[in-house]
């Protein structure tokens, strides 16, 4: 790593550390209590910012597939990939926090209304276009096959967002761009979610760097087998 | 204080699943590198034995 590559990094694991504490301390501390729901409304902030930066990574995913079958260059499809990964990580989260959120807040822990359903589908879809890479040796046969399935979960995006105007769900009006009776009022909760979604947003991307940093090594490794065997066969 | 339970147990999740997944990028990393060392190590004696081959 040049050292104008390793001050950026610097750079962006101290905003990325700065805003994360801050996300933590408006999101649990400064940010009032919900009147109705109490200190357990606190996990939205969290919440909603994992989903944010996982509708961005599958609509990279969605993309770089397109990309990747337009052009066939793999670069795309390694990129698609990793937001995939990121993707299906902020995607978890997710799906973890909103039983733990919806257990005190309406007494259940999970409903198959069309958002949470259309959602834990998507994580599916994303899942298998991950766990994909295992089972198919054929490289181009995976790419193709990987870029496919990236569509069609990256076309869903739109439909789980949509899925609470479009039918009557359990879950709550977006928040972001949703109508004038949803969202927050309170300016410090505003905050607080504003700097989580900041926060996970800029924790996205730095798994996404790092896992194109992996894809890079990963391909100079299989460059240096190459040579390897190259080199065994001629000495 | 009402259901704080719930609350800690969703920030504990958010932070093992982040680590998890941290984790494993690191370890990936550490591993590939480890791989490349070797390989570079042994193409370079490789190469001086092909180089001293040819002499």
């Amino acid at each position: 790593m040049t050292a104008r590559k390793l001050l950026i990094h610097a750079i962006f694991l101290a905003l990325l550390i700065a805003v994360m504490e801050c996300a933590i301390l408006w999101a649990l501390v400064i940010a009032p209590a919900d009147r109705e729901q109490g200190d357990v409304q606190r996990i939205f902030y969290f919440h909603l910012g994992s989903i944010w930066p996982a509708f961005l990574a599958f609509f990279y995913v969605l993309y770089g597939s397109i990309a990747y079958l337009v052009t066939r260059k793999q670069i795309f499809d390694h990129r698609a990939f990793v937001a995939g990964q990121v993707g299906l990580a902020f995607g978890s989260l997710v799906l973890i926090t909103g039983p733990i959120w919806a257990k005190p807040t309406w007494g259940i822990w999970w409903t198959w209304d069309a958002r949470l359903t259309s959602m834990l589908v998507l994580w599916l879809i994303f899942l298998g276009y991950v766990m994909l890479r295992d089972y198919i040796d054929d490289a181009t046969k995976r790419e193709r096959l990987s870029a496919i399935l990236g569509i069609a979960g990256g076309v869903m995006v739109p439909f789980v967002y949509l899925s609470t105007r479009w039918f009557e769900t359990q879950h709550p009006s977006p928040v972001i761009m949703g109508d004038k009776e949803s969202g927050i009022k309170d300016p410090q909760m505003v905050n607080a979610l504003l700097l989580a979604l900041a926060a996970f947003s800029l924790l996205a991307i730095y798994f996404w760097r790092r896992g194109i940093e992996l894809v890079h090594s990963d391909a100079r490794l299989q460059a240096l087998r190459r040579r390897t065997l190259d080199l065994e066969e001629n000495v | 204080m009402k259901n704080l339970g719930y609350l800690a147990s969703a920030y504990t999740a958010i932070w093992l699943v982040l680590s998890f997944f941290l984790a494993k990028l690191y370890m990936r990393n550490q591993k590939l590198n480890r791989e490349i060392d070797q390989l570079e190590t042994r193409i370079k004696e490789l190469e001086s034995k092909r180089g001293s081959g040819a002499e």
